[in-house]
């Protein structure tokens, strides 16, 4: 693993992508921090970071987009499985040269509350458990889009789809907000919430069949259940979709200085699953 | 064709063992109960033409492809239940080198040593040894972007041989490459055969038959030939031709030649050039070399022997007997 790992870490070190990521990451932090902080007075360092969440929107789908995809394209990802090392091994150190890519910035940041320290009174244990959650989410985040680029062998599309999964993490929670809590709303979303699983899955295996089944797996006894008792699905689907929003767990703590067990056990459960997910989409090379 | 020059001690052992190999690509079977073995300290050839399964059967056995069916055995390790121990014992070249352009060769090699487990104080020997095996030395420092395809090819071979594997599995190695490049490629192989067992893929027949101590042909997927070169072309010309001009009568000279023995046959092969003269087509028994006994007895009623050479079947010739054998064997089959 830590062969793939300097490997990795080295290519976004020796070509743009590595310092132009750190930099805008800085820039983007460091413009909300004048904001809020520097011009707006305000003593709480958690603001700015809770507006710099957006960035990575963007920043992070383009810093993953070429981790799987790019193996895909130039056929090295046959080299990988030739070479007496596990899959989750390569996984991981392709996941890991990125987290630290991220975290650079993220230690440059820890800076910044000290400075602030300068101008006035800062709470700093919350400004540093916010940089701390920053960091996790944008674990949480990277994980998400290394598996969207093992789906695919086009950067382009790789980094589309990270951007389109990240906003609809980040939206759900003003999503689930809209919708009525009635009990047939829960279940069509859980419904569409299953197709979208059944599509990538198809995107993974390129398999019909495991599609359906994917589909079918949650659909079916999902309806039975439905049909069986009404009343657990009332409100269920808005709550599962806040539940899961990595984001609205980070602006809750920015925003209001609270953070449950649950919230941690959520964010850092996305790097497991996706990674896990990733290992098995980048070892279906070998059955295709 | 090379000469091996291994210990008996070291042929006797069977350093793959592919038995009923099947892969399926959704509906097409691209192998079908595939087996042979390999043996150590030897140059393999799989020969096929395009499609034949040569790249997946390679791929199979480098662990990049699992089968539908089927074990591999390597050193006794099978590739499915124990892929790291298995591929440990292996350097693979897939048809595509797969390099890494934004790294120089000597970081590039570094890496994979790393990847395949060197430990740190073997690193820099086994690289620098890789290096000079495949001549890369004085572009190391160079990108690998910015090398030609047959330094490429280099780096390629020399990734193989990284973490001292027993043996090397070459896919279409000369592939795209200019005829110096195949000519020192080729070379390079030979070198790396007088050490370790290779295995190379090709649809190059001369390729093959200059380099391989034993060549497998795989046609439509399924094995059609699995022989040492030599045996093969003996298997394979049960009977020896001969085609002779000779200065004579027709009748003449076919009474000669039914006069020696071992003679079979004796065919008169269109009207000569020369007048007076006639050319035939002679089969004779494999097992010997008769020019010399059908020179005398012409001598003998003063027939002057214009010409005389034996042809042999190619290995061209071979292998298109022998795929023109599997493809109709498989049509039986769907029939």
């Amino acid at each position: 693993m830590f062969a793939v790992y300097k490997r990795e870490l080295r290519a976004y070190m020796h070509n743009v992508y590595g310092w132009l990521f750190m930099a805008v990451t800085l820039l983007v932090v460091g413009f909300m921090m004048f904001t809020y902080n520097l011009g707006g007075g305000m003593p709480n360092f958690e603001y700015a970071l809770s507006d710099s969440q957006y960035a990575l929107l963007i920043l992070i789908p383009i810093l993953c987009m070429r981790s799987m995809a790019e193996d895909k394209r130039n056929r090295t990802d046959m080299f990988y499985l030739s070479l007496p090392l596990k899959t989750s091994s390569v996984v991981l150190g392709k996941y890991f040269a990125m987290l630290t890519v991220y975290a650079v910035p993220c230690l440059v940041i820890c800076a910044y509350p000290l400075i602030l320290g300068g101008f006035g009174t800062v709470n700093h244990l919350s400004a540093y458990l916010s940089i701390l959650l920053f960091l996790i989410l944008g674990a949480a985040l990277i994980a998400v889009c290394q598996f969207m680029s093992s789906l695919t062998d086009n950067l382009v599309i790789a980094a589309v789809l990270g951007v389109v999964v990240s906003a609809l993490l980040l939206f759900a929670p003003v999503l689930a907000y809209k919708l009525p809590d009635t009990a047939i709303v829960s279940f069509v979303g859980f419904v569409v919430l299953a197709l979208l699983l059944a599509v990538v899955a198809f995107f993974a295996t390129r398999n019909l069949n495991v599609t359906a089944i994917t589909a079918a797996a949650v659909v079916v006894p999902l309806s039975v259940i439905y049909i069986l008792a009404q009343e657990p699905f009332k409100g269920l689907f808005p709550a599962t979709l806040e539940f899961v929003s990595p984001f609205a767990h980070f602006a809750t703590f920015c925003q209001f200085g609270t953070f449950s067990v649950q919230s941690l056990i959520l964010l850092l459960s996305y790097p497991v699953l996706f990674v896990f997910l990733t290992v098995q989409s980048a070892d279906k090379k070998r059955w295709d | 064709m090379r000469g091996g020059s291994k210990s008996i001690q070291t042929e006797d052992k069977h350093l793959i063992e592919v038995q009923n190999l099947t892969k399926v690509y959704g509906q097409k079977t691209a192998v079908e109960n595939v087996s042979f073995k390999i043996r150590n300290g030897r140059i393999y050839g799989l020969l096929g033409p395009n499609g034949a399964g040569k790249s997946t059967t390679m791929n199979i056995i480098a662990g990049c492809l699992s089968p539908t069916e089927g074990t591999v055995l390597i050193n006794g390790y099978d590739i499915c239940d124990q892929p790291i121990e298995a591929k440990r014992q292996i350097g693979y070249l897939p048809e595509l080198p797969p390099l890494f352009t934004d790294m120089t060769p000597l970081e590039y090699l570094t890496f994979v040593a790393e990847a395949k487990g060197v430990t740190d104080e073997l690193i820099d020997r086994q690289v620098k040894e890789a290096m000079t095996v495949t001549d890369l030395l004085g572009v190391k420092d160079r990108l690998i972007r910015n090398l030609s395809k047959g330094f490429r090819q280099r780096v390629g071979i020399a990734q193989a041989m990284l973490g001292k594997p027993d043996i090397i599995i070459l896919d279409e190695p000369t592939v795209g490459l200019d005829p110096q490049q195949i000519t020192e490629i080729r070379a390079l192989i030979r070198r790396l055969g007088e050490k370790i067992t290779v295995i190379i893929s090709s649809h190059i027949l001369s390729e093959i038959a200059e380099l391989c101590d034993h060549v497998i042909i795989l046609s439509e997927g399924h094995v059609v030939a699995d022989d040492d070169m030599a045996e093969l072309e003996a298997r394979m010309n049960p009977e020896t031709t001969l085609r002779m001009t000779v200065k004579a009568d027709e009748d003449g000279a076919r009474r000669v030649l039914k006069s020696v023995e071992g003679v079979r046959t004796v065919t008169k092969e269109g009207e000569s050039a020369e007048e007076g003269t006639v050319t035939l087509q002679v089969t004779t028994t494999s097992e010997t070399d008769l020019r010399d006994e059908i020179f005398f007895a012409m001598a003998a009623e003063r027939y002057a022997v214009i010409s005389m050479e034996q042809q042999e079947q190619s290995l061209e010739e071979i292998f298109l007997s022998l795929t023109a054998k599997g493809s109709k064997h498989k049509k039986e089959d769907n029939d």
